[in-house]
């Protein structure tokens, strides 16, 4: 090739590329052109328009987003501020301008701030800080700095994206403490919570459920099948075809069963869940809890049958109330009978007879009223071991040749307050109910001994009716047949016996319950079958010397001429009393009412000794009267009686031994001696209650 | 059409653009775009704005923005405007 042809095609090229530069000019497909003076790029108008468009649409991006935009200069001088940044630190429009990020920090914060902006560079991690507005408050933020560099690379100050936290902090800490709240309920109620995930099988248990199941922490297999083998066996079948119902048709279900602890305790838990089905009706998710409810379970038995026991207490004690009046008409009538009978007369046995079964019967209602609790009692302070020791002889004839009799005391043990007859009544109930226990024979043990009740014992003997605190513990055992569950649930209730007919009243153990009670003690068998029984009985401690046992009165004379006001609302009582009474020679003047009875004393037209007064009349009671009739006639002492004890007598000062008082049905014996015993005893006895004791 | 791909020869190219006008952006997204297609994993292709390197537009002898020039292979060559024509650039960097 030839040079000029060379230079030719040069010319052809460059002629051909400034055509395309024209065309290009043209077309308006040009920027920017090379000045030819000052050799600098200059940019067409057209591109100047487009580029001043470009920052201005920049800037609104920058004005408008909610991230806050904060750039200094390299000496820490802000040079910019996007709108959201100055609204979070409440700048005002220029305010911010030649602040520093020193001024919108708190002192304590500052050193992290400087840490973080020395160490900024592209990619590192936000900082959380609190940084303080115009106005002092205080607004939580995550700021992220980059360095920025200018075009020739040098160091050109902070790019810093700020975001407001201060809600979601408040959300995060609101959660948090909502946690905190749901766990130390949970905690405190001692609810477990368990979690079950379809897709994976999982299920999760909290430690107390854990707890609840006697499993260590972490212990437990996460497996539907690991849940069912802790339960008790009887209690499965109901509990898996609970929850497969409510894995088909979703919602909630409730459950309660037994559980078996690895040391073979059993517990009782409670549960609700609910199951979360996807849109196809199969089970997403489930979640529940669940509680121990075995102390509430057995809180709830125990009081349904105290409750049960308190029905038929009452039942019976108002059966044996009206049964007492007519016994005491049968008695009166068969003692009077018998007086009038010639020694041999033919109808002499008739009327032993009927007196003896009046007898009979008259027990029988007394016992009822003991497991009533409404027999009169006469509570002293006594030293359990001395009335077991004092009864030893008796107890050994009761018990009989084939059973052997261990009575063992504390020595040193500590005094109750208790009434004597019936806590001679409870020891023999026991120990007879202990003999026939051991028909073939055995050992029978009375053991005294001092005992303290913390709310651990009761926690852990379920002794729900007793009070923490010092007891006397009165403990009769035998090697006898034993009692499964059942009976050991009824054996306290009346007329329950497990003896063949005609064998037991069915009443021996509901009296000595009657009487513990009335006496603010408690009661417990311990007994397996073929294992023997133990009844304990628990009584508070007083510290109190036991009181000197009164030597009983003995009336020789049961005789008198003396005056008695007899008030009695029931006639047949009130006309036996009047016969017996005047037989033995005394004057008698009936009153059907207290107010008549008042009414005769404010008259006064005969002198009167002794007022023999029913306790529960209409209007007002005995003890009542008696203290009215005292206003009057200062000389006259009181005599009540009564075949029931209520609140109102109690109220009355019967019970704290303050008034002479004469248990129905009384025979005539025991009337005149009482009469007698009155009208002889010391003066103290008279006062019907403490409110006459200004003198 | 048959494809002027050229696996071996690594087609090398400068645009000059002049910030983010208009023409200059259409420019830098129509290179781009012929490069991927056409020359896809062979060629080099380098943005320079022409206003914060106006030394380099000098030395490269550019008058106008956007101007693409081909480095490599040779001879150089040079499209002038938003290269929206792409019949038009494609027989440059094909060298004819």
């Amino acid at each position: 090739m030839s040079p000029g042809r060379g230079r030719d095609r040069e010319l052809a090229h460059r002629l051909a590329e400034a055509e395309a530069t024209i065309e290009a000019l043209l077309s308006g497909q040009v920027d920017a052109v090379v000045d030819g003076v000052s050799r600098t790029p200059v940019l067409l108008a057209k591109a100047q328009t487009a580029l001043r468009e470009s920052e201005e649409r920049y800037r609104r991006i920058l004005e408008t987003t909610k991230e806050g935009v904060w750039s200094t200069d390299v000496a820490g001088i802000t040079t910019f501020m996007n709108r959201s940044m100055r609204e979070m630190l409440g700048c005002a429009d220029g305010e911010h301008l030649g602040k520093r990020h020193e001024d919108f920090v708190a002192d304590a914060e500052l050193p992290h701030l400087a840490r973080y902006l020395t160490k900024a560079e592209p990619g590192a991690a936000a900082l959380s800080i609190p940084l303080r507005r115009v106005s002092g408050e205080t607004v939580w933020v995550e700021l992220l700095a980059v360095p920025v560099r200018d075009r020739n690379g040098a160091p050109d100050g902070l790019l810093a994206m700020v975001t407001d936290v201060s809600e979601r902090r408040l959300a995060v800490e609101a959660l948090r403490a909502a946690e905190e709240r749901m766990r130390f309920a949970m905690r405190s109620t001692n609810i477990g919570i368990w979690d079950q995930d379809y897709r994976s099988g999982q299920l999760q248990w909290s430690e107390i459920l854990e707890a609840q199941y006697g499993l260590a922490p972490g212990a437990f297999d996460g497996t539907f099948d690991a849940f069912v083998a802790l339960v008790h066996p009887e209690d499965r079948a109901e509990l898996s075809a609970t929850v497969a119902e409510a894995t088909r048709r979703g919602g909630d279900f409730s459950v309660r069963h037994r559980v078996v602890h690895a040391d073979g305790r059993v517990r009782v838990l409670a549960g609700s869940g609910r199951i979360v089905l996807d849109d196809g009706g199969q089970p997403l998710r489930a979640i529940g809890i669940s509680q121990d409810v075995t102390e509430r379970e057995d809180l709830e038995l125990q009081y349904r049958h105290s409750q049960k026991m308190e029905a038929v207490g009452q039942l019976a004690g108002g059966v044996a109330h009206d049964f007492n009046n007519i016994l005491c008409v049968i008695l009166s009538c068969g003692d009077l009978l018998l007086t009038d009978l010639a020694p041999h007369d033919p109808a002499r046995n008739d009327a032993e007879e009927i007196v003896k079964a009046a007898h009979r019967a008259a027990d029988l209602t007394r016992q009822l009223l003991m497991f009533s609790r409404k027999q009169v009692l006469s509570p002293r302070v006594l030293d359990l071991a001395t009335v077991t020791a004092n009864m030893a002889g008796m107890l050994r004839r009761v018990v009989g040749e084939d059973v052997a009799l261990r009575i063992l005391h504390d020595p040193a043990i500590a005094s109750v307050r208790a009434d004597p007859g019936s806590v001679e009544q409870v020891i023999l109930n026991l120990v007879v109910n202990a003999r026939d226990a051991m028909p073939t024979g055995g050992t029978l043990t009375i053991r005294t001994r001092n005992v303290i009740i913390t709310p651990a014992t009761i926690a852990a003997e379920r002794l729900f009716d007793v009070a923490p605190g010092r007891y006397v513990e009165l403990a009769v055992s035998d090697t006898g047949v034993g009692m499964d569950a059942a009976t050991q649930q009824r054996v306290f209730e009346p007329f329950f016996t497990t003896k063949p007919v005609g064998k037991g009243t069915g009443l021996g153990l509901s009296t000595v319950f009657g009487i513990v009670q009335q006496n603010q003690g408690s009661v417990r068998i311990q007994s397996a079958l073929g294992h023997g029984a133990t009844f304990s009985v628990l009584l508070p401690q007083v510290d109190a010397v036991p009181d000197e046992t009164p030597e009983s009165s003995s009336v020789s004379r049961a005789h008198g001429t003396e005056t008695i006001l007899l008030v009695e609302d029931e006639d047949q009582v009130r006309i036996i009393a009047r016969m017996i009474l005047e037989r033995s020679g005394y004057t008698v003047i009936e009153q059907r009412t207290p107010a008549d009875a008042l009414l005769h004393c404010q008259h006064a037209e005969s002198h009167i000794d002794l007022l023999l007064t029913d306790v529960v009349m209409p209007l007002m009671s005995g003890p009542e009267l008696g203290r009215r009739v005292l206003e009057i006639l200062p000389h006259v002492r009181v005599l009540c009686m009564s075949g029931y004890t209520d609140d109102s007598t109690i109220r009355h000062g019967v019970l704290h031994g303050d008034t002479a008082f004469l248990h129905k049905p009384f025979s005539s014996r025991s009337l005149t001696r009482k009469v007698r015993e009155v009208l002889d005893g010391p003066a103290r006895a008279r006062e019907p209650s403490p409110s006459s004791d200004a003198r | 059409m048959t494809s002027p791909r050229r696996r071996n020869a690594t087609l090398k190219l400068r645009l000059y653009v002049a910030g983010s006008a208009p023409n200059s952006l259409r420019a830098t997204g129509n290179a781009r775009a012929i490069c991927e297609e056409y020359f896809p994993g062979g060629y080099d292709l380098e943005i320079v704005d022409m206003i914060e390197s106006p030394r380099r537009a000098l030395a490269d002898g550019i008058i106008v923005t956007p101007t693409l020039l081909k480095l490599a292979p040779l001879p150089l060559q040079r499209v002038i405007g938003n290269l929206s024509d792409t019949v038009r650039v494609l027989s440059v960097l094909a060298g004819h």
